[in-house]
C-alpha cells in the first residue's frame, strides 16, 4: 500500500510536470495530437500506481517521450507549415452567406443540432444571419455574422472616449496587492487613506478594485462569517 | 522554443537511458548465463566443490544486479529466474542431478529475459 502511495504522489508530480511543460494551450482547447497526449498520459501513469509489478520507470519514460514528442512536433510544426496541416489539419467552411454546406458537414461529420448548438452559443437561432462560419481544427466552430444582424459598434456611433484599463484588484480579502498599485501608479498611503474614510481597516476589506481613474468601490468583509 | 529545445534534451537523455538499459540487461544477463553454465559443465564433469563455488558466485552476481533488474524489468518476470537460483545450491549440496535441469531453465529463462528486452519486429508489434 505505501508503495501505491509513494507511486501515485511520483506519477501526480509528473503529470504535473508534464502538463506544466506542454504549456498553457494544453489546458484550453486540445489539437488532436494534445488529446491523444492527454488520453494516452492519464492512461499510461495508472499503470504503474495500480500495478507494483511494473517499474516506475515503465510509467515515467513513456510518458515523458510523449510530452516530449508532442512538444517537439508542435515546435516542427510551426516551421513546416504542411506538417502543421498533417497533424492538425485545416479549418474548413461550413457555412457560407447563409448557406450550410452539406457535404463538409457528411465530411466532418457533423450534425445539424452541432451546428445549431453552436450558433446558440453565438445568440444566433438562424442560420441565414450567418454571413461565414468556420470549424476552426479544435473543433469548435467559429461565426461571422451577415452585416446588417451584427451588434452596432461605439465605433460606428461614432462615441468617442479615451481607452481605459477596466478596474483592479488592490484588496483581496483583507490583502493588499502590490502589483495592482504598480500598475495603477498609486501607493499604499492612498489605498489605507480611503479605506479610513470609510471607517474601515485593511484586514476589514473583502474586496477593492480601483479603476485608472480612481474611481475605487470597497466591499466590506462580512463579520458574521468569521 | 526554449520548451521544444528543453524536451529534444529529455528526449535524447531518454533515448540514452533506454538504449543504455538495454544493453546493461544484455551485459548482465549474459554475465549470469555464463555463470550458470560454468556451473553447469563443472557439475556434469563431476566437480561439485567448483561448481559450488560457481553456484555461490552466480548467487552473489545475481544478489549484486537484482535492484537494477527490479528498476527496469517488469518483475514477475524476475520471480522464476529468482526461485532457480535459489535452487541450484542445494541441490548441487545433495548432488541431485535435478540441478542439470534447473539450470537449463535458468538459461533458457535468461536467454528469454535479454531476448524479451531487445526490440524486435515480433515483440513491437
Amino acid at each position: 500500500m505505501v508503495i501505491v502511495f509513494i507511486r501515485a504522489i511520483i506519477l501526480y508530480s509528473m503529470i504535473i510536470f508534464a502538463v506544466r511543460l506542454m504549456g498553457k494551450k494544453q489546458l484550453g482547447q486540445l489539437q488532436p495530437s494534445e488529446l491523444v497526449i492527454t488520453i494516452l498520459v492519464s492512461n499510461i501513469a495508472t499503470l504503474p500506481i495500480e500495478d507494483t509489478s511494473l517499474p516506475m520507470l515503465m510509467g515515467i519514460i513513456p510518458i515523458l517521450v510523449l510530452v516530449c514528442l508532442d512538444v517537439i512536433m508542435s515546435g516542427a510544426t510551426l516551421k513546416w507549415h504542411k506538417l502543421r496541416r498533417i497533424v492538425s489539419g485545416s479549418p474548413k467552411i461550413i457555412i457560407k452567406d447563409g448557406k450550410i454546406d452539406q457535404n463538409q458537414m457528411r465530411i466532418l461529420r457533423f450534425t445539424i443540432d452541432d451546428i445549431m448548438e453552436s450558433l446558440h452559443s453565438y445568440n444566433i437561432f438562424d442560420i441565414s444571419e450567418v454571413q461565414f462560419a468556420v470549424v476552426e481544427t479544435t473543433g469548435q466552430i467559429s461565426v461571422y455574422q451577415k452585416f446588417r444582424y451584427q451588434n452596432v459598434t461605439n465605433e460606428q456611433m461614432d462615441f468617442n472616449k479615451s481607452e481605459q484599463d477596466p478596474p483592479y484588484v488592490v484588496i483581496d480579502d483583507g490583502v493588499i496587492i502590490n502589483d495592482s498599485l504598480d500598475c495603477l501608479g498609486i501607493n499604499e498611503e492612498w489605498v489605507k487613506k480611503i479605506i479610513k474614510e470609510k471607517g474601515l481597516e485593511v484586514k476589514e476589506v473583502f474586496l477593492l478594485t480601483v479603476s485608472p481613474d480612481r474611481k475605487y468601490k470597497i466591499i466590506e468583509k462580512d463579520k458574521t462569517l468569521s | 522554443m526554449k520548451r521544444v529545445k528543453l524536451c529534444s534534451v529529455i528526449l535524447m537523455i531518454l533515448i540514452i537511458i533506454t538504449i543504455g538499459t538495454l544493453f546493461m540487461i544484455r551485459k548482465k544477463c549474459t554475465e549470469l548465463k555464463d555463470l550458470a553454465g560454468q556451473t553447469l559443465i563443472l557439475y556434469e564433469n563431476k566437480n561439485t566443490e567448483e561448481a559450488l563455488k560457481k553456484a555461490e558466485e552466480l548467487n552473489q552476481t545475481w544478489d549484486k544486479h537484482y535492484k537494477f533488474f527490479h528498476c527496469s524489468v517488469k518483475n514477475d518476470k524476475l520471480y522464476n529466474i529468482n526461485s532457480e537460483i535459489a535452487k541450484i545450491k542445494p541441490l548441487i549440496e545433495n548432488n541431485d542431478d535435478q540441478v542439470i535441469s534447473e539450470l537449463n531453465s535458468l538459461i533458457y529463462e535468461l536467454d528469454f529475459l535479454s531476448n524479451n528486452e531487445t526490440p524486435h519486429i515480433y515483440n513491437i508489434i
